[in-house]
């Protein structure tokens, strides 16, 4: 008899959220670190882009964006 | 064409970043030496630890670019700003690592020889800082910062590697452990060694901005108009 397998729900990304020991979604789980990581991560790279992109537009001799 | 290569190059270290991330949590296996998960905050403590020991590598490299390369400014605005820098790094290694061992050894200070050493550098560093905002004189600012970068790269090194492997530690044992072997899970390895790499480009971009900065402040102080 073919054994019934069990399918986690959800995409890509809810699959790979859950990770390897499937309570991650939990408040506090890795889920929910890892996804507020990737935002301090993301918030600090944007941060970086602008400033670069500022202090190009003062060595250009204006005022910078 | 430049802008194109730079800014993906900026995308590629968002995206290895961010892969990172994932591995530390969902890759690499929780060390159940450890409480919990805490073993984790090994992919991100270890490597703000590395990042400033390059940090202040860096400087020393800088300061001695300067003392022996024809003393140009930029030189000594470089090493600045790696010092800055590591100092960034290091109070981030103390404070990821202080909340690690409140989870395993119960407070977040203890007096641990690594813990120690650390914040004797920072200290040290942090004089740097200090010795440097009490100097008007720009060249004699520059030349007595970079002496005294390349003195600290001699302390430096002692209190990073030396001092946490001659005493007794509450600290996990190194990667490469006391008897030069490597002691780690290999998917924890990869993605140390991912995440060490990544927070050292990282530190590059930051000190290049800060370099920048720096120029354009003293091209002001230089011309007001």
């Amino acid at each position: 008899m073919r054994e019934r397998t069990t399918r986690r729900k959800g995409g890509f990304f809810l699959r790979t959220l859950k990770g390897q020991e499937g309570d991650t979604m939990e408040l506090g789980g890795l889920g929910w670190i890892f996804a507020v990581n990737l935002i301090i991560w993301t918030g600090l790279f944007v941060f970086l882009l602008r400033i670069e992109r500022r202090i190009a537009g003062l060595e250009a001799g204006g005022k910078g964006r | 064409m430049t802008r194109t290569i730079s800014l993906g190059l900026r995308a590629a270290l968002w995206l290895v970043m961010s892969l990172c991330i994932w591995g530390a949590f969902f890759y690499a296996w929780s060390d159940p030496a450890f409480i919990g998960q805490s073993s984790r905050i090994l992919f991100f403590h270890v490597p703000m630890a590395w990042t400033s020991f390059v940090a202040y590598f860096a400087a020393a490299v800088w300061s001695g670019r300067y003392l022996w390369g024809g003393r140009q400014p930029r030189h000594d605005r470089a090493a600045a700003a790696a010092v800055e820098c590591g100092v960034l790094f290091g109070v981030l290694a103390t404070v990821t690592g202080a909340l690690w061992a409140r989870i395993e050894w119960g407070a977040f200070w203890n007096w641990d020889p690594r813990q120690t050493s650390i914040v004797v550098v920072l200290l040290f560093y942090g004089a740097y800082l200090a010795l440097r905002s009490a100097m008007a004189d720009r060249e004699i600012r520059a030349r007595i910062s970079s002496v005294y970068a390349l003195i600290a790269l001699v302390v430096t090194p002692f209190f990073y590697f030396i001092v946490p492997r001659i005493t007794d530690s509450l600290h996990p044992e190194p990667v490469i452990n006391a008897e030069r072997k490597l002691d780690v899970d290999p998917r924890m390895f990869q993605v140390l060694i991912a995440s060490a790499l990544t927070y050292t480009i990282l530190f590059f971009w930051i000190h290049n901005l800060r370099a920048r900065t720096q120029a354009l402040a003293d091209a002001r102080e230089d011309d007001p108009s």
